[in-house]
């Protein structure tokens, strides 16, 4: 197990580097002097000349790359040519809102996708499964952003009950700002794991394992969650890691949609606003979000499935 | 195409080319899928036959006019108009343009670039297959719209950008695929004994790997066709994709956001028109990979 960790977490770092030189590579490749990408319009020259010699622009390129990295790993990447503050501060700032959203979207996706995916299989082809069927390839095919506007049309203009824009303040007024958003990222989550649970659950009941529960008289509750549901499960919690990454990349159109204060929102503005140094951050910082993710569910995996660790 | 034995839908089976076509009608969900996608097609290629208007004119006087099916009256804009007085149908049908020529080149462009990667990491091994699926991890470790917006920055938007943008990271899906195939197939006694005669490594691949990837291929490529139609249109949305001047169904979404409260049918038609279409080539390809690998059937 541990030589599966070791290994797992060497990759991990591989990708992380391979991500920075992306990130690092971002502003070389823009058009122009790096410098002045890296710096607002209105930068004097002697702002200029810092930024230059902060990134060490006239050295060697992976002479660059080293004081980009030993930057990165120091937490100071620069300051955000929006808002002039550091792009390390601004995540701070903004993590939290993306984080509760994201939190949303997973936990109602999990709590509502399990039973309708071990009902469709147990109905298979019947009229439970076809509708659910249904629900789950609607979330799949309609586009995010249209689904948040309809939702905002249906809520917020037409019945006004809920909430259409922004964050909010005070607990109740925050949780009711996060209705809509939450729903509409956690969707396209929820139409995966419904197929995903009804195929393995299909699966799993025409295992030996559950004709011997069933052969030696167990009820067919306990059958069905003692014996398949848990075997059905176990890939099911590779999707529930890789989706954080999923849910991450909606983030960026559903905040965008709703008008919510997350790190979504920031890269489509900062991407808008050609700010740099912001987006390198983002870029860096998501993919960390998501290898770690990826990472520490591998290892659950190879904990829950041995036949994994020796692959 | 000449039949041989490597060209077969699955390897290991055989059935003749007319049992294979019923089989291939019979499936519903291709059939539904392929059905739209057909009107689509036909939609975008008729699109100046069909088009009741032209759809970059701007009436100011008839903007925001409702859809003949919300007011009753005789109005010529069946599907009502837009905040600049322009014909939401001939906008949605023209939009139908962009979606396909992104979509299909896109496919083009990811499935070609994906499945030469897969098939060298695959077939080769060792450390070629080591190094090349690092660098799909790599790609898989941002999310894929992130890595899309970032291109964007770097090249401007546009509609050819946005193929070269989506196919630069769809890519990374077709080359996963096509090893976990090649893998496969790579022992098989066929390509043992193209080896034996001493075929080269690169007829092998292209005579014998690539006709058996076929099947597995146009499954993921007609999945993937709804993939990069949602993100042209996601793109569009965020508006950096095609540029604002031409109609595109993200787009018209995004421009009728703000008259939500007045005009709900700006937003929402596009929209219906672009979850169906999506939808079809999803069953195109779920019926496909049903009829092609029955053993994926559930």
């Amino acid at each position: 197990m541990l030589k599966y960790v070791r290994r797992r977490a060497l990759t991990s770092i591989i990708s992380i580097l391979g991500i920075s030189v992306i990130a690092f590579l971002l502003p070389r490749l823009a058009p122009g002097d790096p410098a002045l990408v890296l710096m607002s319009d209105d930068a004097t020259d002697e702002i200029i000349q810092q930024t230059r010699e902060f990134w060490g622009l006239n050295k060697p390129l992976y002479e660059q790359y080293y004081i980009f990295l030993s930057r990165a790993v120091q937490f100071d990447l620069g300051t955000s040519l929006v808002t002039g503050r550091s792009t390390i501060e601004t995540v701070k700032d903004f993590f939290p809102n993306t984080l509760k959203l994201a939190l949303v979207a997973w936990v109602w996706s999990v709590v509502v996708s399990i039973p309708l995916g071990v009902l469709a299989a147990l109905h298979r082809n019947k009229i439970p499964d076809m509708v659910i069927r249904l629900f789950a390839m609607l979330g799949r095919g309609m586009p995010n952003f249209w689904l948040g506007i309809m939702l905002i049309l249906l809520f917020a203009v037409v019945w006004n009950l809920l909430p259409a824009f922004g964050i909010g303040e005070g607990f109740f007024d925050q949780a009711k700002h996060l209705i809509l958003p939450g729903f509409v990222l956690g969707s396209a989550f929820m139409a995966l794991l419904v197929r995903m649970v009804r195929s393995e659950m299909l699966e799993v009941l025409n295992e030996d394992y559950v004709r011997t529960a069933r052969a030696k008289g167990l009820t067919n509750r306990m059958v069905i969650y003692r014996h398949a549901l848990r075997n059905a499960l176990i890939p099911v919690v590779t999707i529930l890691g890789l989706e954080i990454g999923g849910l991450i990349g909606g983030s960026i159109i559903t905040e965008t949609v709703f008008a919510y204060p997350g790190l979504g929102r920031l890269t489509v503005q900062s991407i808008q606003g050609l700010d740099y140094p912001m987006v390198q951050t983002l870029v860096l910082i998501f993919a960390l979000i998501y290898v770690l993710a990826s990472f520490f569910v591998d290892v659950l995996y190879g904990y829950l499935d041995p036949r994994i660790r020796y692959q | 195409m000449r039949p041989s034995a490597n060209t077969l839908p699955t390897p290991g089976t055989t059935r003749s080319g007319y049992r294979n076509f019923k089989r291939l009608l019979g499936e519903r969900s291709l059939l539904l899928g392929s059905v739209v996608l057909i009107f689509v097609g036909l939609m975008a290629l008729a699109a100046p036959l069909v088009a009741p208007h032209d759809p970059n004119v701007m009436k100011p006087a008839d903007r925001l006019s409702e859809p003949v099916f919300v007011s009753g009256a005789g109005s010529s804009y069946l599907l009502g108009s837009d905040f600049l007085g322009r014909d939401v149908l001939s906008r949605i049908i023209y939009g139908a343009r962009v979606s396909l020529v992104v979509g299909i080149f896109a496919v083009l462009g990811a499935g070609t670039i994906g499945v030469l990667v897969g098939a060298v990491a695959g077939y080769y091994g060792k450390w070629i297959d080591e190094v090349l699926m690092r660098l799909v991890d790599m790609g898989l470790a941002v999310p894929g719209l992130l890595l899309a917006l970032v291109i964007v920055m770097l090249l401007g938007a546009g509609m050819w950008n946005v193929v070269l943008v989506l196919s630069s990271t769809g890519w990374l899906g077709f080359a996963r695929v096509t090893r976990g195939v090649t893998l496969s197939l790579k022992e098989r006694d066929f390509i043992l004994a193209a080896r034996s005669y001493g075929a080269a490594d690169s007829r092998i691949i292209v005579r014998h790997l690539i006709p058996n990837l076929i099947a597995p291929i146009t499954v993921l490529a007609s999945q993937q066709l709804g993939v990069f139609i949602y993100a042209e249109s996601s793109l569009s949305f965020l508006g950096l994709g095609v540029p604002l001047d031409t109609p595109t169904w993200g787009s018209m979404i995004a421009q009728g956001r703000s008259y939500l409260d007045t005009s709900w049918w700006v937003s929402t038609l596009p929209g219906i028109v672009l979850t169906i279409t999506v939808l079809g080539a999803f069953y195109v390809g779920d019926g496909l990979r049903d009829v092609l690998d029955p053993r994926l059937r559930r």
